[in-house]
């Protein structure tokens, strides 16, 4: 109880003192190009939305088995399908829009970066992890972004930052509980996947000075195609058995709570921190500098 | 504390027994996988339906029982209603082939109405789900492959139908019955069953008490089905029953392991023994959701394991997890267990492997639930080769499920391998003992051809041998035929793996007096291979007594290998398991052989082979044989005679030789024989049967006989040297076995051989042939043939004109009787110009017996084709003639040189005339008859252009 008094005072206190200020409208930064580095989180709560199972064992294709609706859902009321992202980017943009009197702010970059994606499916029936893929390899991530901000006075404004990121890879490391390594068998597994990652954030901003907060509902999509193969080979007579299970999944959820914190320290130099809070976590952190 | 004090105890109780709960499985890859895909008649897939899919193995087979919806008919009430039957496969090929009883692969139960069988009542006017109640299984009683299902009707539901098939022993037929009861809910129902000795022991399953109980049946031969006898209580932990195998101890006990289960959340293993009592050992692998198991081991094919070198008994209990796998599967699991020798001992635990299985093949429920089942199969290894170690049967262990659509998998493993017993194959000649062996190896022999043995002579053989001792140069009658029959054989034949069984042994050897060697098929998996055998017979026969009393047959024989097997366990090449052992049987070849046969008998009949007169060998003795001669026109060979003077050289030779001749005979053999499959005594599975068997041979025999003749005589001085006849005559006969009705095939169990035999002849007169000479070149008019008999009376002619120097039956193109006449003129004979035809005369002698003229060639002249086509009219009036003169009118149709003759029946010219320059046309004449005498004459009318003869008789 205490704590939270003195929060709410202090709070008071910096709003008042901010209120006091009159907008005046700041003169745009000079500086139209800015480079980023951009460091991102993404733990995602996924959904299965179609699985299908293919084998060749010493010739004999045993054909593709495609579950069925019924069985998705089944699927996604006992396993959780979890996938964790960290990407370092860096992103190259420019303003676009920053006119003396203009209201608006508009913002573009790309983004090129590197990835390292864990993705784990966890049954809750058995209470097992029958599978783990980690990305052992650095994977390519590419995206694009905009910031539109419309500013209604000094203080206040409304910003919608639109991204998407795409990644891709292929990775050897792989614990597989579900299918165990076979004895007297050689085998190679890898598993291949892309993923695409777009949100949208609409958020309310205040700023003061060189720092600038703000909040609002974010809105993403998080899908991903997996396609695990596995290849066993008899040590005796070199005959070859392959499995290749492909599942594609999105998040379950699309509407989270995002925060954004900024702080342009100087006339060069940006830094944002934000997150998003959902059944899914995501949190952006980056550098900008401004040229 | 009491949580702290239980969890002590289970955990010192594991420590104790061994087992390893905290390490993870191992794993295992199946050998083999089956997927099912399109199974019946009409295309549609056939699914593993609720729990109504069960598999058996009876005699190494693996049987496959499938309720099937089907369609039926509009009733009454105007809609349609679905209908199920059980069907049938078996595994063939690497696939389930519908096993065919009277052409149907269906069971059939319920009752009839209005010509259509219904398992419910037909007016209930819906359509319906087969409502099953527990699991159908299936298994071997009384040597007899069983099938049980229960069945709830789904809309009277206090109606329930117990159904029970059985095949005959025969395999011809199903017995399909039903139990109706009217109580509901079931109170009880079967859950598996298995024979125990004589009696059917069924587990049943209190719905109310949720206890299991047994049933008991015995067999009743007279009614061919069960009758109940009694019922009990049997403590088996669990609610679900998984199944039961039973196997004998090394005192030859019945004992018993059940699988049992609580899904998903536990199993037991209990085991039921007279030496070692009753037990139930929880299931430590991954908690089951359902259980199975099944004797054999499942590591046949994998090395690295621990060697045992007492015991070998494996049984494997297959189970699915009770949790759903992340991927919408369950996990399949393989306990492997053994079973000491030791009375006492229990069965122990060896390890839990998880089965890994196609992703595109996982195990998962049906509608009622998760279904496993398990059996065994027999498959044989490459026989081609008899290696020790590696030739013999495979055992598979195989383990089945279905997933959410119904399509049906297997899992096969390798079990234990059969490989052969040192120095135990046997052949099939040596398998020719009818007493020891029964007649079935002997009766798949073919009598290709029969001999005479010896050619007949008659010789006062005491005198023969006192005069040519091995220092004399012998005096010696010599018939070499040589090549007699050079026989080619080009044989396909269908391979079949087979196997056979011990059906009585007294005593534990394994050749005994009771033993059969039978056929089964319990494998269709054949290869077509053909071989060219060639032989060659020579049979020389020397002049002495023992040559006389035998003849031969040729017999072409399959060469089939018997090879006994035991079985092994995977992981020990040196121990087989007691009281294991099976037969193979293998087509290898065909061989030629030879079979000496006492003179005296079938078809020989010879008595006497060296009686003074040889009566044995004469027609009037073999008079069935000589009749056929007769009837069917059959020449000899040739004939063979000497005459032998009193003192002084006397030599004959006659040679005779023949160009090759083909005969070509197919047989094939539909067998019907029993066959059994005994799977180690140790798991009592094994049990006789009859079955049918195919084994296909197809024979191509391409047969040379090159009958050269060969007939030397020397040095013979008087009859002292023990020769007893003064004159001798026979023929070399030869009955070709597609060229006439033989006295004789029908006395040979259908078989048809060649036959050379010998008949001594006692007719002294030979018939001689006058004209034309050897290899005459004839022209259309000059078609008259003459002979005369010497050295007695001959009469009742008959004329041959064959295609072969041997006239018979198969060559004979053209075929007159003469009577008393020693000449023919052919008037009805249309000859190929170019051609070689041969022809002969065969006269009786007045005691009946046939003498033949050698065979003499002529050809056409092929100039006179053209003239064939233009034949002489005439006409003779009157005729008979009764005066001096007749009238001759005769028509030609070009001019040219017209000539007339008349000639006597011995073809003597009597009359000629001749006229030149005759004009195309008809011509009228009166012919002066000069004289001659009553009797038959021939009228000859030749010109450049045809000719014409005529018969003429001048009357008194």
């Amino acid at each position: 109880m205490k704590e939270l008094m003195i929060f709410l005072t202090g709070l008071a206190f910096a709003v008042n003192v901010c209120a006091q200020n009159n907008y005046q409208e700041e003169q745009p930064f000079k500086e139209k190009f800015l480079l980023e580095l951009n460091y991102s989180f993404l733990d995602a709560d996924l959904k299965l939305l179609t699985m299908t199972k293919h084998s060749l064992w010493d010739g004999q294709d045993f054909g593709t088995l495609e579950l069925d609706q019924d069985e998705i859902d089944s699927l996604n009321s006992f396993v959780d399908y979890k996938d964790l992202l960290h990407g370092l980017s860096l992103a190259a943009g420019m303003v676009l829009l920053d006119k003396p009197g203009n209201k608006w702010y508009i913002e573009g970059h790309l983004t090129i970066g590197l990835t390292r994606r864990e993705y784990t499916v966890i049954n809750n029936k058995s209470k097992t992890t029958d599978l783990i893929i980690n990305s052992e390899n650095i994977s390519p991530w590419y995206g694009i972004g905009f910031n539109f901000r419309y500013h209604f006075d000094a203080k206040w404004g409304l910003a919608l930052s639109p991204h998407t990121v795409y990644s891709f890879g292929t990775t050897k490391a792989i614990d597989d509980n579900l299918n165990p390594v076979v004895e007297f068998m050689d085998e190679t597994r890898k598993n291949t996947f892309d993923l695409s990652y777009t949100w949208v954030n609409l958020l309310a901003s205040f700023a003061h000075k060189k720092f600038t907060i703000m909040a609002g509902p974010g809105f993403y999509l998080c899908y991903s195609r997996n396609e695990y193969n596995i290849v066993r080979t008899q040590q005796e007579d070199g005959q070859t058995y392959e499995d290749t299970v492909i599942s594609t999944l999105k998040s379950g959820t699309f509407i989270n709570g995002s925060i954004q914190f900024d702080w342009r320290f100087n006339d060069h130099f940006l830094f944002s921190a934000g997150a998003g809070l959902s059944n899914d976590i995501s949190a952006t952190a980056r550098i900008v500098y401004f040229l | 504390m009491k949580k702290y004090m239980i969890c002590c105890g289970l955990i010192v109780f594991l420590i104790l027994n061994g087992k390893d709960l905290i390490s993870q499985p191992q794993t295992i890859f199946p050998d083999q996988m089956f997927q099912s895909h399109q199974l019946d008649s009409e295309g549609k897939d056939v699914v593993w339906l609720k729990n109504g899919t069960a598999f058996c193995t009876y005699n190494g087979d693996l049987f496959m029982f499938v309720w099937t919806e089907e369609n039926g008919n509009s009733h009454d009430q105007g809609l349609l209603a679905k209908r199920y039957y059980p069907y049938v496969y078996s595994y063939m090929n690497g696939d389930f082939q519908p096993y065919l009883v009277n052409g149907s692969n269906k069971l059939v139960f319920g009752y009839l109405h209005e010509d259509d069988w219904y398992l419910y009542h037909p007016d209930l006017g819906h359509e319906y789900d087969l409502n099953l109640i527990g699991k159908a299984f299936a298994f071997v009683y009384n040597d007899r492959l069983w099938f049980w299902s229960y069945i709830q009707n789904p809309i009277r539901t206090q109606w329930f139908i117990e159904c029970w098939a059985q095949l005959s022993v025969d395999g011809t037929s199903w017995d399909c019955r039903i139990n109706e009861t009217f109580d509901a809910p079931p109170v009880s129902y079967k859950v598996g069953a298995v024979q125990a000795g004589e009696a059917l022991k069924t587990f049943v399953w209190n719905t109310q008490s949720n206890t299991f109980s047994v049933e008991e049946f015995r067999y009743d031969n007279q009614a061919q089905w069960i009758s109940y006898h009694s019922k009990y209580g049997i403590s088996l932990p669990g609610n679900m029953f998984g199944s039961v195998i039973n196997y004998r101890d090394a005192n030859n006990n019945d004992c018993y392991v059940y699988s049992t289960y609580i899904p998903p959340a536990m199993g037991f293993i209990s085991f039921e023994s007279p030496v070692a009592g009753w037990y139930s050992e929880p299931f430590f692998s991954v908690p089951p959701g359902v259980m199975t198991l099944i004797q054999g081991s499942i590591r046949g094919n994998r090395s690295g394991e621990t060697v045992h070198p007492e015991d070998g008994n494996r049984f494997t209990v297959f189970s699915l997890s009770g949790a759903e796998n992340s991927d919408k599967s369950y996990s399949l699991f393989a306990d492997e267990w053994f079973i000491p020798p030791d009375t006492a001992a229990r069965p122990q635990y060896v390890r839990t492997s998880q089965v890994v299985l196609p992703a595109a093949c996982p195990p998962q429920q049906i509608d009622k639930g998760q279904d496993l089942r398990s059996a065994t199969l027999m498959v044989p290894w490459d026989f081609t080769k008899e290696v020790a170690g590696i030739d013999g049967l495979k055992q598979q262990v195989c383990a089945f499920y279905p997933d959410k659509k119904g399509h049906i998998y297997g899992a096969f493993f390798q079990s234990d391998n059969w490989r052969p017993v040192p120095n135990s194959s046997v052949t099939s000649m040596d398998l020719a003992n009818d007493e020891l062996y029964g007649k079935e190896i002997r009766s798949l022999w073919t009598l290709v051809g029969i001999t005479d043995g010896a050619p007949p002579c008659s010789i006062n053989w005491p005198v023969w041998t006192s005069l040519h001792t091995p220092e004399v140069e012998p005096t010696e009658l010599k018939f070499k035929t040589e090549n007699i029959s050079k026989t080619e054989v080009v044989s396909t034949y269908e391979d079949s793996y087979s196997l056979g069984f011990k059906i009585e042994t007294k005593e534990e050897e394994v050749m005994s007096m009771d033993e059969s060697f039978k056929y089964s098929k319990a494998f269709e998996n054949k290869e077509t291979s053909s071989s060219t055998v060639k032989t060659s017979l020579t049979t020389n026969f020397g002049l002495n007594e023992e040559s006389q009393e035998l003849g031969c047959r040729i017999w072409s024989v399959p060469q089939i290998r018997r090879i006994s097997y035991q079985v092994y366990p995977w992981y020990d090449s040196l121990h087989p398991v007691i009281n294991s052992l099976q037969y193979q049987f293998r087509t290898t070849g065909i061989f030629t052989y030879v079979e000496n046969i006492e003179i005296s008998e079938f078809p020989y009949l010879i008595d006497e082979p060296n009686a003074a007169d040889l009566a044995g060998w004469k027609p009037d003795h073999r008079t069935a044989m000589y009749y056929s001669v007769l009837e069917n026109d059959l020449s000899p060979l040739g004939p063979v005679s000497w005459s032998h003077p009193n003192s002084g050289p006397v030599f004959s030779f006659s040679e005779v030789t023949t160009t090759t001749t083909s005969v070509t005979d197919k047989n094939s053999y539909e067998y019907d024989l029993s066959m059994g499959v005994r799977l180690p005594e140790v798991f009592d599975l094994g049990a006789s049967m009859n079955d049918e068997v195919s084994y296909s041979t197809e024979n191509t025999y391409e047969t040379e006989f090159g009958t050269e003749l060969e007939i030397s005589l020397s040095n013979l001085i008087s009859k002292q040297d023990g020769i007893n006849l003064s004159y001798y005559d026979f023929g070399i006969y030869w009955f070709k076995p597609n060229e006439g009705d033989w006295w004789y095939l029908d006395s040979l169990d259908g078989q048809k051989p060649w036959y050379i035999a010998y008949m001594v002849g006692t007719v002294h007169s030979r018939i001689v042939l006058l004209s034309p000479g050897p290899g005459s070149t004839l022209r259309v008019m000059e078609m008259l043939f003459r002979w005369k008999a010497e050295e007695g009376e001959l009469g009742d002619y008959s004329f041959f004109i064959s295609t072969d120097p041997h006239v018979g039956p198969a060559t004979i193109l053209y075929e007159s009787y003469c009577g008393d006449q020693t000449a023919i003129s052919l008037e009805d004979f249309t000859a190929e110009p170019g051609k070689t035809y041969y022809w002969a005369v065969r006269g009786m002698a007045p005691n009946g017996e046939a003498a033949w003229s050698e065979s003499r060639p002529f050809i056409l002249n092929a100039a006179d084709e053209a003239t064939q086509a233009v034949p002489i009219k005439a006409e003779i009036y009157p005729n008979p003639a009764t005066g001096s003169e007749i009238y001759l009118t005769y028509e030609i149709k070009e001019e040219g040189t017209v000539y007339r003759e008349i000639l006597d029946i011995k073809g003597q010219v009597l009359l000629q005339t001749k006229q030149s320059c005759r004009s195309a046309g008809v011509h009228s004449e009166i012919l002066d008859l000069q004289g001659l005498t009553p009797g038959v004459y021939l009228l000859v009318i030749r010109a450049d252009t045809g000719r014409v003869v005529k018969k003429l008789v001048v009357g008194n």
